[in-house]
């Protein structure tokens, strides 16, 4: 090691060469791989959002509610999640997994969209609510959103034009939404899809 | 397994084109540290290289694509060519070693929360609203229609305007989905790895590598940060390249010129992938001429720095974010409209100024998840390296320096830059734009800590 005193200005440098010359001696090794650790440990600790580990046992009680709840890390959940996902690579399961409702609706819309229409016609999508009969703490269960349309054309492939559209919102279909399920009906011209809208506004005020 | 075989084969492929840079600028890399910013550099050249492709409206086909990152690689290998053996040598030839056993727990566990992280990036799909409602739905369709600008863009697109982003993911999503990856967004691991690889052995290069480890670990655990690196969006490679950035620019010394080409690169890549960071490059430039004036440098190559680290990024923002924008896609983006109108009145930057550091970093109760406990990490590290140099001299036998100024002027120029973006720019809000764009913060403070007084205390001291 460089000796270094008050006298002398240490630089930047001479520190980086201590630090690219660690004590080789092998008690020395040992010391400071105890030491790393006991520090990662120590940072592991600091970091439960990541590192936190739930047992089963802790899940049964915090089930029965004799334990006050505990988040387990992020590393722990995903490294689980790997374990059940490196089995299912199917790419359409995948993305139902990760979007979830608005996936699946989108996928819904479009699939019956082609038994009406060979074309590529627009279809007018009510708010997402309207599927719910206007729950919205169902709705809110289900993350039951309806895709904006740029996200619903990555979706499907499916162009759609939603109630608060101001510019080219010609459609030639609509959904009718109601809790049972859904039904695409033609629209024949745009005094059609305007009072189709009004009806649409008196249950659900936004676009959501 | 042949998903792995292509990763790792476009990596080195990226290896191979950034390595072809350094080579060019001269920089003395060497082992990991040479491979890691090489890597880096070379997953932004791809995307400049498809982007190439989108300026001069050459079709997005496969072998266009893949033609265009190979003949990078060529003219840039072969430019440099009659040196790049001798450069080789130098980055490479005796300057391995297998790690040192105090430093595998440490490297273990990164390696283990990278890969947590890149299986998750590659199994699900693009999940933000900002990709898929632009770079990613134009990647989709750009793949199938051969142009950027396809039949997205008859779509509805009044609710997004995610459409105007820049090219850089939309071209490496292109080369991915090309390349057999459905949901494309590797390249994010790619970059994650390689910058958990440059931050590591940045930091060994001064202090001890079960610190250095240590604190990679705790880097990495800033929770919002981590999700950034399984979600592909702009900020968390804008970070990366910005931070790398800083780094050749505060920790090379002014007569290194090679360092200083490369910093310019670097913020040039940062600003192609988020247009704003022009803003940051300008206030850390004049920050830094401002430190360096302080410091009785010549006025004359203060200028010339300046001159290297900025008109990379100039350029850029003119073709990423003016030529590309009004000349290459079907729709025209009015930015006038995104300006502040009311210039004189400063509320607004003083409140978010204030809001980032009450609400965002310093204020967790509401927000646990955001960034973790690095912050204070940091806080109580620099307080303690002030406390030893103020006390140093007089009690121990180390001169205490005050190198990490400068490391955080640059923390400070990223915290006031995104108050006054979001004072010039309405748009950029402050839960979602601001959030973001604080990811470049952290590397920063980070990086402070290899210039700590404290660590290097640690480093040089502690012997067994």
């Amino acid at each position: 090691m460089a000796k270094s005193n008050t006298n002398t200005t240490t630089t930047n440098l001479a520190v980086e060469n201590e630090a690219k010359k660690p004590t080789e001696s092998m008690l020395g090794s040992v010391v400071w791989t105890i030491i790393a650790i006991i520090g990662l440990f120590i940072v592991a600790k600091a970091n439960p959002l990541f590192f936190q580990s739930v047992t089963d046992d802790e899940k049964e009680m915090m089930q029965a509610g004799q334990m006050a709840p505990k988040q387990e890390g992020r590393i722990p959940q995903y490294w689980q999640a790997y374990k059940e996902q490196k089995d299912e690579l199917d790419i359409d399961e995948r993305k139902k997994s990760r979007y979830g409702w608005p996936y699946y609706i989108a996928d819904q819309l479009t699939q019956e969209l082609k038994k009406k229409t060979t074309q590529k016609e627009v279809l007018l999508v009510p708010p997402g609510r309207m599927f719910f009969g206007g729950d919205s703490v169902k709705q809110a269960q289900y993350g039951g959103v309806v895709p904006e349309p740029s996200v619903f054309y990555y979706y499907t492939g499916t162009k759609i034009v939603q109630k608060d559209c101001k510019n080219n919102c010609a459609a030639q279909w609509y959904v009718n939404a109601t809790p049972q399920g859904f039904t695409i009906e033609k629209l024949n011209n745009k005094q059609q899809q305007d009072s189709v809208i009004n009806s649409w506004s008196s249950v659900v005020a936004d676009k959501y | 397994m042949g998903e792995l075989i292509t990763i790792l084969l476009l990596t080195m492929l990226q290896f191979a084109t950034g390595f072809a840079v350094l080579n060019l600028t001269n920089l003395k890399l060497q082992g990991f540290m040479a491979i890691a910013v090489s890597v880096l550099l070379g997953v932004a050249i791809n995307s400049l290289s498809i982007f190439i492709l989108i300026l001069f409206k050459i079709p997005l086909s496969s072998a266009a694509v893949f033609a265009s990152i190979l003949i990078t690689l060529l003219v840039l290998v072969g430019v440099g060519f009659k040196k790049i053996k001798a450069y080789i040598a130098h980055s490479f030839i005796g300057k391995w070693y297998l790690p040192k056993l105090y430093e595998i727990p440490a490297i273990a566990l990164l390696s283990f929360m990278i890969f947590v992280s890149a299986w998750r990036c590659f199994y699900f799909p693009p999940t933000p609203r900002d990709l898929t409602s632009g770079p990613e739905v134009i990647a989709e369709y750009a793949v199938k229609e051969k142009t950027i600008a396809n039949s997205v863009f008859t779509v509805n697109l009044e609710s997004t305007n995610n459409q105007f982003k820049s090219p850089y993911i939309t071209t490496l999503q292109v080369l991915y989905k090309y390349a057999g990856f459905p949901f494309g967004q590797v390249w994010l691991s790619v970059i994650f790895a390689f910058f958990i690889m440059f931050l590591y052995k940045a930091l060994a290069k001064y202090i001890h590598p079960v610190l250095a480890g240590m604190l990679c670990v705790w880097f990495i655990c800033i929770p919002e940060m981590y999700a950034y690196t399984i979600m592909a969006l702009f900020d968390y490679s804008n970070a990366v390249y910005f931070a790398v950035g800083v780094y050749f620019l505060l920790d090379y010394g002014i007569s290194n010129r090679s360092a200083q080409i490369i910093s310019g690169l670097f913020f040039a890549l940062a600003t192609y992938i988020r247009s704003e960071t022009l803003v940051l490059v300008a206030l850390l430039g004049l920050i830094h001429a401002i430190s360096l004036l302080v410091k009785k440098e010549k006025l004359q190559p203060i200028f010339i720095k300046l001159l290297f680290i900025g008109i990379p990024s100039l350029v850029i923002y003119f073709l990423a974010g003016s030529i590309y924008l009004n000349n290459y896609l079907p729709q025209k983006y009015d930015v006038s409209n995104l300006v502040n109108k009311d210039l004189s009145n400063l509320t607004p930057f003083t409140n978010r100024l204030s809001d980032i550091i009450n609400l965002q970093l310093f204020n967790d109760t509401k927000t646990p998840t955001l960034y973790g406990s690095f912050v204070w990490l940091f806080v109580v590290i620099a307080f303690i390296d002030i406390v030893l140099w103020i006390v140093g001299k007089k009690y121990t036998q180390l001169a205490m320096h005050l190198k990490g100024i400068d490391w955080i002027s640059a923390a400070a120029v990223v915290i006031v830059g995104l108050a006054l973006l979001g004072y010039l720019l309405p748009l950029m809000d402050l839960n979602n734009s601001t959030k973001r764009g604080l990811f470049k913060l952290f590397p920063i403070l980070l990086l402070y800590m290899m210039h700590s007084n404290m660590l290097q205390l640690i480093t040089k001291k502690i012997k067994f």
